[in-house]
């Protein structure tokens, strides 16, 4: 089953109130993502990648052609069912000084709780175990703030896992983390991939490390089709090589 | 709107004058000209005894069968009040309803200006005082001993009336300046009968004195209040007779930069008659301002700079001298008057210009006449105004 | 932070607020004994005009403005600090209060040195007029903000441009200043030391239920604010409508802003500082208790500096606003130490 599906979707910019004025960051994209599936996206600075994060989130509108997230297309959901549809992972830093682990992976579940935010038994239940499943549990009385760059991502894992959607994106998740903080991260989201058949879909910089455990691996390259495929056969057919450039390719 | 003023022009001739100080509250006195007019502030005709203000602008006062009728206005607000002064409780018709009816003489009020309290002490009412404003400015020493003995109370400090104290006061009435809107709203609040007491803002200043008058007829002592106005009036118009049109005038000008800006007094305000009066030349009189008016230091410079006069007033508890006029502002050193000499200084710090120079505006006019024109009067004492004292030496 | 010691603090900060409201009436630069002001209170005031008056027209018609503006303050702070991720801002960073402070200068300086006829026969003066000038340059400021927000992207630009407002409003009104006759200036600087008593018992129905409205709204925008918490993008990804969330969290902060600058003159300080106490009372960012604690905080803050404004020597004339900042400046630096402390425990 496709989770994710672009269709001949084109992303870029439109100019401030001069709508005939548009930036296109690539050839349109035409691409899918299988439920239960971990893909990487990668490809050198200014490919768009974040765009494509953006317009994929509903934060950025695409400039043609559709994107369908389990099966309805996106530009029909409001805010509310999108919530309920896919969860993302920021880099943005959370600094609010008295958030606890716990406040912080409950947020996931308010896309289903009223104004007085309740939580109900099965509520608590799916905090729990998404916490359980980041490897968190033991810190969810402790502040957020005063936690590692690993755990801190860990714990917004679990948020996203908590807001209980088929759907993940995770936009640069590795890029604060030490060496083994990688390995770790990297090892958790295959896992609970693996486990609770989650769609996640992550942008990285670290190709080493992502050759080794997602799926499926998507390039980007400014002006350059997006183009997909297993690590494998891209690395074979030298596609990466392209993707990255020459200076890449001698370091490889 | 003429008839508010015709009193004022009427008896700006001397002779006339003279023939109405001879009227006294109490006198029933049937007058051709005043039955021929009618008060215009209500609807029905009363018959008016006598009309009262010879000099004062912002207030008329009338009177009639059943008291004293007072129209006070303030060009400051757009603000008329009406007062019926009565000394006994009479029935009166309902087109006096929208008279403030204040039984007289009080017994206990506040004066929230010191040209309010300073007559009410020197008629020997004290007494009738409850409450004053800003006891931080007193100057006079009886009313500090007032103070200081609790016996009157200070109900308002820098412009922020103290509520509960003026209600406790439980005062007949407050005298209040309408100059500050804020303050003027707590004072409604208090639910106390006001009266309004505009006096700062006439500009002539027998008008400014003549409010004391006023003070008489609140407390019962019109006899005295009336004979000190009769006396300011009679010296003031004796000094002022000393100056003729044909006198040489020297010419002055007026204070000093506040916030870069110079207020000068208005070619119709009070001080500008006093200049007039006392034989000077003043270089904003041609305009029609009784106001102060905000000029720049270029358009001082250029029109006043050679004035021969000039007249300063400074609030300070320590010495003033050329020196300090000068670490102002470097410029007033090129001033004519300074390089002359001849700055007319006032400090309203160690004088008590503030609480009476109102009621003693011939003593203002002869301390100016002894400067302006010193052959005039060779004797007199300065009591408010001088030639600023050289206490540093040259350089 | 456990339930228990939840309701426990808010049970503290309740008899506090009590023992205030009684001392505030109690307690003036009039001494009434307590038994009169029982008596007046509670049964009937024949033969008590005076005091009647004092403790009807005066102690509660200022204990209430103190109660419902500490409230209010503290909230639009609240607000504001949650909205811009940023613990400086407060009602006045918005140029709201300036606003307002621009409406009551152009007020009483034209008033006097320009069209003084004209806005004066239309009976513009007093305090109404003031508190419609206040209200009227106060909903100005915020028509403008609420016109930028719809252009520009980042809360941080919009934070820009609400600095920008307040500066150019105190430079116009600096301007006003320059030309105009003392006793406007004086009127002025008046009203800018704000007070707690400038709202007549006739007006005070008004202003309690206006702010009121304010308040209960607010308690319906916590979850919003919750999700606000973790910046835009996650809250966006929460299902909530950022662009929407920034305005209606404008909108209430500047009314509550607008109405108590209106009756009450520029009250400084305790927008800011009271959030700031809160958090480091209840030791939580969720808004759902964060608000509440807030308008405790702020009504117990208003209430003391009321206090002290009318200790004797003063006589109700210390202004309100140098107390504020005085009391509330030393207490956000303390909070700020002890969290600083607590950091670097646990780093």
């Amino acid at each position: 089953m496709e989770m994710l599906k672009l269709h001949h979707l084109q992303i870029g910019y439109k100019a401030q109130g001069k709508p005939k004025e548009v930036r296109v960051l690539t050839p349109p994209i035409n691409a899918f993502v299988n439920k239960g599936e971990m893909v990487a996206l990668s490809g050198p600075n200014g490919a768009g990648k974040s765009t494509l994060f953006r317009t994929i989130a509903g934060m950025q509108p695409a400039l043609d052609g559709n994107i369908e997230i389990a099966g309805k297309t996106l530009s029909s959901l409001n805010l509310h069912q999108l919530s309920r549809m896919l969860s993302i992972v920021f880099t943005d830093r959370i600094t609010d000084a008295y958030l606890t682990v716990f406040d912080l992976v409950s947020a996931g579940r308010y896309p289903y709780i009223n104004q007085w935010m309740q939580l109900s038994k099965l509520d608590r239940q799916i905090i729990f175990e998404s916490m359980e499943m980041a490897g968190i549990k033991q810190f969810a009385s402790r502040l957020f703030k005063s936690l590692s760059d690993g755990e801190k991502q860990k714990v917004l894992i679990a948020k996203a896992l908590a807001q209980d959607t088929p759907l993940i994106l995770l936009d640069e998740p590795s890029a604060f983390l030490d060496y083994p903080s990688k390995l770790n991260l990297l090892k958790l989201l295959k896992q609970l991939c693996v486990d609770t058949q989650k769609t996640i879909l992550l942008s990285s910089h670290d190709l080493d490390m992502i050759l080794k455990h997602v799926d499926t691996l998507w390039l980007m390259a400014p002006q350059m089709p997006l183009v997909s495929g297993t690590p494998k056969q891209l690395v074979e057919n030298k596609t990466i090589d392209q993707y990255f450039g020459l200076a890449f390719e001698e370091n490889v | 709107m003429p008839s508010y003023y015709w009193n004022v022009k009427i008896f700006d001739d001397m002779a006339t004058k003279d023939l109405f100080s001879k009227f006294r509250l109490g006198y029933i006195f049937l007058w051709l000209f005043a039955v021929s007019c009618q008060f215009e502030v209500t609807d029905n005709k009363h018959v008016i005894i006598n009309t009262l203000m010879r000099h004062a602008q912002m207030i008329k006062a009338e009177q009639v069968e059943y008291g004293i009728l007072l129209e006070i206005r303030s060009p400051y607000t757009n603000e008329v009040s009406h007062y019926l002064l009565q000394d006994s409780i009479t029935q009166v018709p309902d087109d006096f309803t929208k008279f403030q009816k204040i039984k007289t003489p009080l017994k206990g009020l506040i004066a929230l200006s010191s040209t309010q309290w300073t007559p009410l002490l020197k008629i020997g009412k004290e007494h009738l005082i409850l409450g004053i404003s800003e006891s931080g400015f007193v100057y006079d020493s009886v009313m500090k001993e007032l103070l200081a003995k609790g016996s009157v109370l200070d109900v308002m400090k820098n412009g922020i009336l103290d509520f509960e104290k003026t209600i406790s006061l439980q005062p007949e009435l407050i005298l209040y300046s309408p100059g500050l809107e804020v303050s003027i709203d707590q004072l409604k609040r208090t639910g106390l009968p006001l009266f309004m007491w505009p006096d700062y803002l006439e500009n002539s200043p027998l008008g400014r004195a003549e409010w004391l008058r006023v003070i008489g007829w609140l407390t019962g002592e019109e006899a005295v209040t009336e004979a000190w106005f009769d006396h300011i009036e009679n010296e003031y118009f004796k000094l002022k007779s000393l100056i003729s049109d044909t006198m040489p005038k020297a010419t002055i000008m007026s204070d000093k930069a506040f916030n870069e800006q110079w207020y000068v007094p208005g070619g119709k305000s009070y001080l500008a008659t006093i200049f007039k009066d006392a034989g000077a030349d003043y270089i904003w009189k041609g305009n029609n301002i009784t106001g102060s008016v905000a000029l720049d230091l270029e358009t001082i410079i250029s029109q006043a700079s050679e004035a021969d006069f000039w007249f300063v007033t400074h609030f300070t508890d320590a010495p003033y001298s050329y020196e300090d006029l000068k670490n102002e502002n470097e410029i007033y050193a090129g001033f004519k008057a300074f390089r002359n000499r001849k700055i007319i200084f006032c400090n309203t710090f160690r004088t008590a210009y503030f609480e009476t120079s109102q009621f003693q505006p011939h003593v203002v006019l002869a301390d100016f006449i002894a400067i302006l024109h010193p052959h005039l009067l060779p004797e007199h004492k300065p009591v408010y105004h001088q030639l600023l004292k050289e206490e540093i030496h040259d350089e | 932070m456990t339930n228990k010691r939840l309701v426990s603090v808010f049970l503290l900060i309740g008899l506090g607020i009590i023992i205030l409201m009684m001392a505030n009436i109690f307690w003036g630069s009039v001494l009434i004994d307590p038994q009169t002001v029982i008596q007046i209170l509670f049964f009937n005031d024949e033969g008590l005009t005076g005091e009647s008056l004092i403790i009807w027209d005066y102690r509660i018609p200022q204990l209430l403005v103190a109660v419902f503006a500490g409230a209010g303050l503290a909230v639009a702070g609240l607000l504001l600090q949650t909205l811009f991720r940023n613990p400086l801002a407060d009602p006045s960073i918005l140029g709201i209060s300036s606003g307002a402070s621009l409406g009551v200068a152009l007020l009483l300086f034209f008033s006097g040195s320009f069209a003084g006829t004209v806005i004066s026969s239309l009976g513009w003066i007093g305090s109404l007029g003031i508190s419609l000038a206040a209200m009227a340059g106060a909903v100005a400021v915020l028509f403008v903000l609420m016109a930028a927000s719809s252009r520009v992207n980042h809360i941080v630009s919009l934070l820009i441009i609400g600095i920008m407002i307040a500066y150019l409003a105190g430079a116009l009104t600096g301007l006003l200043r320059f030309y105009s006759r003392k006793e406007d200036i004086q009127a002025f600087v008046i009203w800018g030391m704000g007070t707690f008593s400038g709202v007549s018992r006739m007006q005070i129905p008004y202003f309690v239920s206006a702010i009121s409205v304010g308040l209960i709204f607010s308690i319906y925008l916590s979850k919003s604010l919750n999700m606000l918490l973790l910046g835009e993008r996650y809250a966006e990804n929460l299902g909530l409508n950022t662009h929407l969330i920034t305005r209606l969290i404008i909108l209430l902060a500047g009314y509550l802003t607008a109405v108590i600058t209106a009756y009450a003159g520029p009250i400084a300080f305790i927008g800011l500082a009271v959030p700031h106490i809160a958090r480091n009372l209840f030791k939580t960012s969720n808004h759902l208790v964060l608000i509440p604690a807030s308008i405790g905080t702020g009504i117990i803050l208003a209430l003391v500096c009321n206090l002290i404004a009318r200790l004797p020597g003063f006589e109700g004339s210390l202004p309100i606003n140098a107390v504020t900042s005085l009391i509330g400046a030393p207490f956000v630096i303390a909070v700020i130490l002890r969290q600083h402390k607590s950091n670097s425990i646990v780093s």
